[in-house]
């Protein structure tokens, strides 16, 4: 008996940590992305790298929270990319700021859906 | 390598709780489903502490995962036998008075090479020696030699002969019909019922009874 209510308390320390773990990785991705739009605005209306600052330092805030639930590669690589695209913001080369401003969106999606219960993630 | 140091010495505490809480036995004596549960642990504590990127957080979560799904599964595998049956398997009488019960054998995919080194294990160099041999479900043969052919015991001393042999099954477990046991007995619940008296069988922890009648009763401690 008292391994079984060992296992109840162990299942639900373990739901509130999946459930804490999904939606920060959630919040945090809605938050980029918003941040994201917020930059590329920016950018397109001539002053792009106040706003793609300000999604570096969310980012950097939030990296450590991000890689206790997500691999590291994918954390690191959204930093990497988020580093790029301040840089395109400063040399205003529109096309690679749009290429990298893609590349962003799509690694943010990934990390998301990773977390998200879903045929792609379960399978 | 201070990193991997440092999740290595968590990890082993993980899996040291994860096991302690699970409650394991050696190797040898683990039912399949405790065996794999073992081996997916130790391969799970392996991917974090190889590849560093892999968060802590994940392996831990998948190891106590396997712990509450072995806890859960042997409570219902204790409370209810056909779970127990699913994930365990049964005992598997292969040979009875002297004759090897050639359909069991095929039933549990073993050989007659393979008995017979298993009863060479346990001394015993000819078939008919055995009374009842009894393949367990973690691969072990309980044997019981034919009365002619064991060591002598106090009680034969006593009676002058030895005594016939027997193989007691239990016909009541935890308050239930086994009802595989009263097949192999040949005896229906109604007679059984008329042994225990006033007992009722939900009080009883534990009745054995083999074909020579001998019975044995332990009641539950609540009922006692």
């Amino acid at each position: 008996m008292k391994r079984l209510i060992a296992a109840v308390v162990l299942l639900i320390l373990l739901a509130a940590a999946g459930i804490m773990g999904n939606r920060l990785i959630v919040s945090r991705c809605e938050t980029l992305f918003a941040l994201l739009d917020e930059c590329e605005a920016d950018f397109y209306a001539g002053n792009g790298r106040e706003a793609c600052d300000r999604l570096e330092e969310y980012y950097v805030r939030q990296e450590d929270l991000l890689s206790a639930f997500v691999n590291h590669d994918a954390v690191e690589e959204v930093g990497l990319s988020i580093a790029r695209l301040n840089g395109y913001a400063g040399t205003q080369s529109q096309a690679d700021f749009a290429g990298e401003c893609a590349v962003l969106r799509a690694r943010i999606i990934h990390i998301r859906n990773q977390e998200t219960i879903g045929v792609d993630s379960l399978l | 390598m201070n990193v991997t140091l440092i999740r290595t010495a968590m990890l082993y505490f993980f899996v040291t709780l994860g096991i302690r809480l699970m409650g394991k036995r050696q190797i040898g004596d683990m039912q399949p489903n405790e065996l794999v549960v073992t081996l997916l642990i130790s391969e799970i504590a392996a991917i974090p502490l190889q590849d560093t990127s892999q968060p802590v957080l994940n392996g831990v979560a998948a190891i106590f995962m396997l712990v509450i799904l072995e806890i859960v599964l042997s409570v219902l595998a204790m409370k209810f036998a056909p779970i127990r049956k699913m994930m365990s398997g049964t005992s598997v009488l292969v040979i009875q008075n002297g004759v090897i019960d050639q359909a069991a054998m095929r039933k549990v995919r073993m050989t007659v090479i393979d008995l017979i080194e298993l009863l060479r294990g346990q001394g015993y160099f000819e078939v008919d020696q055995i009374a009842y041999a009894v393949l367990e479900v973690n691969g072990d043969l309980s044997v019981i030699p034919k009365s002619a052919y064991r060591p002598t015991v106090v009680s034969d001393l006593a009676t002058g002969e030895p005594a016939d042999e027997a193989m007691p099954l239990p016909v009541i477990s935890d308050g239930k019909w086994v009802k595989d046991s009263l097949h192999a007995l040949k005896i229906d619940k109604e007679q059984v019922l008329s042994q225990i008296g006033n007992r009722k069988v939900t009080q009883i922890f534990l009745m054995t009874l083999d074909r020579l009648g001998n019975q044995w009763i332990v009641m539950k401690e609540d009922a006692s």
